[in-house]
């Protein structure tokens, strides 16, 4: 495994790389080794190692840099992963994020967001009769954190390797409201109803003004801290979609060629936010 | 009256809705703690301080779970009196009561 032409690594990536490896090393017992590490990226190596890569990977942990309270560097948390709705596991997020941005205090708003993430990961993400391209772990998700003292907001992510938002939807009690949103501006069968990011953003927006009961409500507690904190946004990578939303009802799309191979949630919260 | 204090009876973490989601789910919260209320007939006082918040799964599962048990909404409003003393935590009052609205009895 050698990532000597990779320059810069966002913490979305990271982790997503990570879970592979993790899926990787779990299904096949195969280790993997790491070459022209030397040569490796600064940058890209102290990210991996705080998120846990090399820890997953079992290698000698070399590479130990201390980002700490100065300086301009992103904090990351090592990641946590589970395969139910552990909510302990996501408290870990947060009392470890509490330890390196000391402004950041616990809002319930995000405890349930994460929460319901991770949970629909484990509830929709892995349909048993599906014929996935590569054998995931079923119902794993994996969460980690940032904080980045420059510009001063804190990122909460959570990533699944599931079949995705636009796979899982037709399932899902809001399908129909989401058929109904989608046909008032665009004819049932049209190509944007096979569009990844068409049908997270009709999700997102039944999600928010739906108030159907029982099952269906998570979506809208994932949006809810857009809602209720200023500043805050929040983007879904699920299949080929990419959405973001932004408080204000601001939501920008775009689709991408290749698949993200589950999909990933990730908060950006002011530090001091309310 | 009895007072329930979710966040040191059952978790300060809860989450999901049945006991395979993980350990503090909705199901096992209103089967332990909510059903044997109501079927003693007595009153109790839910305290909601204490938990990191209280998703949508769990809460839905708990408190519409018990109409769909087949208790009435009116019943399960005069039997349980809940309550917090934590701000941030009001805004689940308010769920908890349309998660109760919202339910419908199983046929």
């Amino acid at each position: 495994m050698d990532f000597e032409t990779i320059e810069a690594i966002s913490v979305g990536a990271a982790l997503v790389l990570a879970a592979e490896i993790d899926r990787w090393q779990k299904i096949k017992n195969v280790k993997l080794v790491l070459k022209n590490y030397s040569s490796w990226s600064d940058d890209v190596k102290s990210l991996l190692h705080d998120i846990g890569f090399f820890a997953l990977l079992g290698t000698p942990n070399s590479h130990s840099l201390c980002h700490g309270f100065s300086g301009e560097a992103i904090s990351v948390l090592e990641l946590i992963s589970c395969d139910s709705a552990n909510g302990e596991r996501i408290a870990e997020i947060s009392s470890r994020l509490s330890g390196i941005a000391s402004a950041f205090e616990q809002d319930p708003v995000m405890y349930c967001a994460v929460l319901e993430a991770a949970y629909n990961g484990v509830l929709h993400g892995y349909p048993e009769k599906f014929s996935f391209q590569y054998p995931p772990l079923h119902k794993t998700w994996w969460a980690t954190a940032s904080w980045s003292p420059k510009e001063q907001t804190v990122k909460f992510i959570v990533y699944d390797q599931g079949v995705g938002i636009s796979e899982t939807l037709p399932r899902s009690k809001l399908y129909e409201k989401v058929v109904a949103s989608l046909s008032s501006v665009t004819p049932v069968g049209s190509t944007l109803f096979k569009s990844d990011s068409t049908m997270i953003e009709a999700a997102l927006k039944v999600s928010r003004t739906s108030r159907s009961d029982g099952h269906g409500q998570g979506l809208r507690d994932i949006v809810a801290p857009v809602e209720s904190m200023a500043g805050a946004k929040l983007r879904i990578l699920s299949g080929c979609g990419e959405v973001l939303y932004r408080q204000g009802e601001q939501i920008s799309k775009r689709d991408r060629s290749n698949h993200i191979g589950g999909t990933l949630v990730e908060w950006t919260i002011p530090v001091g936010a309310t | 009256m009895n007072t329930i204090e979710i966040a040191k009876e059952f978790s300060p973490y809860p989450g999901g809705r049945y006991p395979e989601d993980g350990p503090a789910n909705g199901t096992d919260f209103r089967n332990r703690h909510l059903v044997p209320v109501l079927k003693a007939h007595q009153k109790a006082q839910v305290l909601l301080d204490g938990a990191l918040g209280y998703p949508s799964s769990f809460l839905e599962e708990a408190f519409g779970g018990l109409v769909r048990a087949g208790y009435t909404a009116k019943q399960i409003k005069e039997t349980f009196d809940i309550k917090t003393n934590d701000p941030t935590l009001e805004r689940f009052l308010v769920l908890i009561q349309q998660y109760i609205d919202g339910a419908k009895a199983k046929q």
